[in-house]
């Protein structure tokens, strides 16, 4: 670098990091340097995911990117007297060495989020010399089939939840004759304790786009939907400008890069419903009614959106989508263990030392994600509990940490990996109101369609009432929520009634002793 | 504000009862807390008609038409006053009923004039497991309202809500559309006292 050009200066503008006061840093950073008539060039990029050290500021000097963290606007002028912006800095207390060297990051394998954090989410040109657009401009060269036998082959998992074989569903809307076909993105990312979805689509929008546009040309759509949550207005702001910088650079649009093929997107706001994550609910809500569940069958890959054969996914599984095009859905296969091929982000947060996102191919144990990655509880008690999936995932007991990160050991397990949202609990946790929480929750949130869901959710929640205030063993209580959960278990049509018991009777299985009944012998 | 008397020959078709009806059903088969009947009630208050009425006119012919209304009347308006959503009927060619169906099963939609100050926290697991119930007890008593109410003076409303997307830096809350991580109960106070000197 010539001392001409001016120093750049990275500072997220990922609403984790606004949330602890980025946009304070930055302004700090132009104020300080038009203080010492220093020239600096200030990006704003996504978050890095190593939330413990947000605010984090990166400095780019001889192509290496050094980072500082946590930041406070009143940490901004020791930055500057200690030259952070020289070849040979002074050392900042602060100072964390080499960005991508820092432990936790070293250790993941990104590649959904190998460029966030990186870039500057709204510019096509950085995008395109971070790799960006390859998978597509290839997916424009092959025949619908050939990519979609590209994600059967990668094995790739829906990562909203439920875990279906992209390539499946995108096979069944190939195949339906219909010529108005719709790919949905289900950026709803209701499931408490995940955010991924989030960072990604403020940190690296074209990503999402990019994915989405390959699955518009595999079943032959022309037009994409994106549904987002109410709750996030820094990715609706991100989003609504990468859509039109695609458009702008010819990305999306009627002539997808020269291509004569066409693809638009279009994005529409939720408003507030946890129940319009589940796929068919989802549906519904686009077309501007209530987001009650349909029946299935037809499933939306042949009757979905408006009637019409849809691909939906969520934000992650288009995400992972330009890499296996791009290498080979044999490449991102060989990645993983089990069924659960390629890599997982999962999300580290609750009662933990260094929360944040870790993108790992399968197989990690909680153990290692909790600890090594984690650094093991922030109050500095002992883990007590940890829950896994969101919401309707089970509450998994300090000796059950070698659990591997997998679909199928997680099943086995009692439990699930859903959206792969990790929450630590210390000691200081009660699991029966957790429980309560659980049946709150299905109350506040259900749509209203099934009875046991409805109703059940609340008797739940009086139930667990009455079992926090007596905490008196064998309770005849006990034996009605086991029942209530059962019927709830069984006569739900959707995963919110059906899977509300996982975090209920997880939490009584494991955490006996907060039900007022004799603690479990301890388990292998 | 009091609910407009339901006296009169009513049907359960009538737009005042649906709602009602719903709210009765879906939750708990009890009755409502007067509150949650916001959206029954005959406003006093004055909204902007044309205000409305361009939005409605606007994007009456996009997909999902009046999800899209609704959200932007609140968006716009900081509520949806009951008394617009006839007007949202007749633009998009819908029964009434329809409209109060789909307004009402939203939890953004607020039915009320808005508060000049909306603080909302999260209360799901990853702020639970922080301490938000812990928080949760001290801003209510600090404005002296639960959540989903509104104080007296419609200065500040407290609203309830699971999960921010910023876990990472829970406990998480929003004031004012502005959304804050780690939050204590003294960083509460600084962010309440600088909304009290503004
Ligand atoms: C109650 C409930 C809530 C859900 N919430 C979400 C969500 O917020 N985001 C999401 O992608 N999937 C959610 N799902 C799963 C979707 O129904 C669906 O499986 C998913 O969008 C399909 O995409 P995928 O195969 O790429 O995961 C939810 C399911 C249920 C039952
Ligand atoms: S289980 Fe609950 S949320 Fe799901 S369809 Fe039935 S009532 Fe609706
Ligand atoms: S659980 Fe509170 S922000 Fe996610």
């Amino acid at each position: 670098m010539s001392s001409a050009d001016p120093a750049t200066i990275f500072v997220p503008r990922d609403s984790g990091a606004l949330s602890l006061g980025a946009d304070g840093v930055a302004a700090a950073i132009a104020a300080e340097a038009s203080r010492r008539s220093i020239a600096v060039k200030l990006i704003r990029t996504g978050s890095r995911g190593l939330y413990w050290l947000e605010p984090m500021v990166e400095v780019e000097i001889a192509g290496e990117r050094r980072a500082y963290g946590p930041i406070g606007s009143a940490d901004v002028p020791s930055l500057f007297d200690t030259g952070f912006l020289s070849a040979t800095p002074g050392g900042h207390p602060l100072a964390l060495g080499p960005a991508e060297k820092i432990p936790s990051l070293a250790r993941q394998h990104r590649i959904v989020f190998a460029r966030v954090g990186v870039t500057d989410p709204l510019s096509v040109d950085d995008y395109l010399a971070h790799g960006g657009f390859r998978g597509l401009e290839r997916a424009l060269a092959m025949p619908g089939a050939a990519i979609v036998e590209e994600v059967v082959r990668a094995n790739l998992r829906g990562r909203g939840g439920a875990a279906f074989p992209a390539g499946i569903k995108w096979k069944t809307t190939l195949e339906q004759a219909d010529p108005t076909k719709y790919v949905v993105c289900n950026a709803d990312e209701g499931d408490s304790g995940t955010f991924a979805d989030r960072m990604l689509m403020e940190g690296d929008p074209f990503l999402l786009i990019e994915g989405m546009t390959i699955a518009g040309l595999a079943v032959g759509a022309t037009q994409g939907f994106i549904y987002l949550r109410s709750e996030y207005p820094h990715a609706l702001r991100t989003l609504t400008a990468a859509i039109a910088a695609a458009e702008a650079r010819g990305y999306l649009g009627k002539n997808v890069i020269g291509s004569g093929r066409g693809f638009t997107l279009d994005l529409m706001v939720g408003a507030g419903a946890y129940i319009c994550g589940e796929e068919t609910a989802m549906l519904e809500s686009l077309e501007g009614k209530r987001g009650m569940v349909r029946y299935k069958p037809p499933v939306p890959a042949v009757a979905g959106l408006f009637g019409r054969p849809s691909v939906v996914n969520n934000v992650l599984t288009f995400a992972s989508v330009p890499a296996i095009i791009e290498h080979g859905g044999e490449a991102y296969s060989q990645l993983g263990v089990g069924r659960s091929r390629g890599t997982i982000p999962l999300q580290l947060a609750g009662n933990v030392a260094r929360p944040g996102l870790v993108e790992v191919p399968f197989g990690l144990s909680l153990r290692e994600l909790i600890y090594d990655f984690g650094g093991g509880t922030r109050s500095g008690r002992p883990l007590r509990a940890v829950q896994v999936g969101g919401p309707l995932g089970a509450y998994f007991p300090a000796a059950m940490l070698d659990l591997k990160i997998d679909y199928e050991a997680f099943a086995e397990a009692g439990g699930m990996l859903g959206h792969g949202g990790v929450v630590v609990f210390d000691d200081t946790v009660d699991l029966a109101r957790m429980a309560r929480y659980a049946m709150e929750f299905c109350a506040i949130e259900s749509c209203g369609k099934c009875t046991p869901c409805r109703i059940g959710s609340t008797r739940g929640a009086e139930l667990l009432d009455r079992v926090i205030d007596k905490r008196a063993a064998g309770g005849a209580e006990l034996n009605l929520l086991r029942e209530l959960c059962d019927t709830m278990a069984a006569g739900s049509l959707c995963a919110l009634g059906g899977l509300t018991p996982m975090p209920v009777m997880s939490a009584l299985r494991h955490f006996p002793e907060d039900f007022g009944l004799p603690a479990a012998a301890a388990r292998p | 504000m009091r609910p407009a008397p339901l006296d009169g020959n009513l049907s359960m078709d009538d737009a005042r009862i649906k709602p009602l009806a719903r709210l009765i059903n879906r939750r708990t088969h009890a009755w409502p807390a007067v509150e949650d009947c916001g959206i029954a009630m005959d406003s006093s208050e004055t909204w902007d008609k044309d205000a409305v009425a361009a939005i409605a006119e606007s994007l009456k012919d996009a997909p999902g038409a009046l999800l899209r209304i609704l959200r932007r009347v609140q968006d716009d308006l900081g509520w949806v006053p009951p008394p617009a959503l006839p007007l949202i009927a007749h633009t998009l060619n819908l029964s009434r009923a329809e409209v109060h169906g789909v307004a009402s099963f939203y939890h953004d939609f607020r039915h009320t004039p808005p508060a000049r100050n909306v603080i909302r926290l999260c209360r799901a697991e990853s702020c639970q497991a922080l301490g938000a119930e812990a928080l949760a007890r001290h801003v209510r008593s600090r404005l002296g309202v639960g959540f989903g109410e509104t104080t007296s003076d419609r200065e500040f409303a407290l609203d309830a809500v699971y999960c921010l997307g910023n876990c990472a830096c829970s406990p998480a809350g929003v004031i004012n559309g502005q959304l804050l991580g780690r939050l204590t109960p003294k960083a509460f106070d600084d962010a309440l006292e600088s909304l009290v000197r503004r």
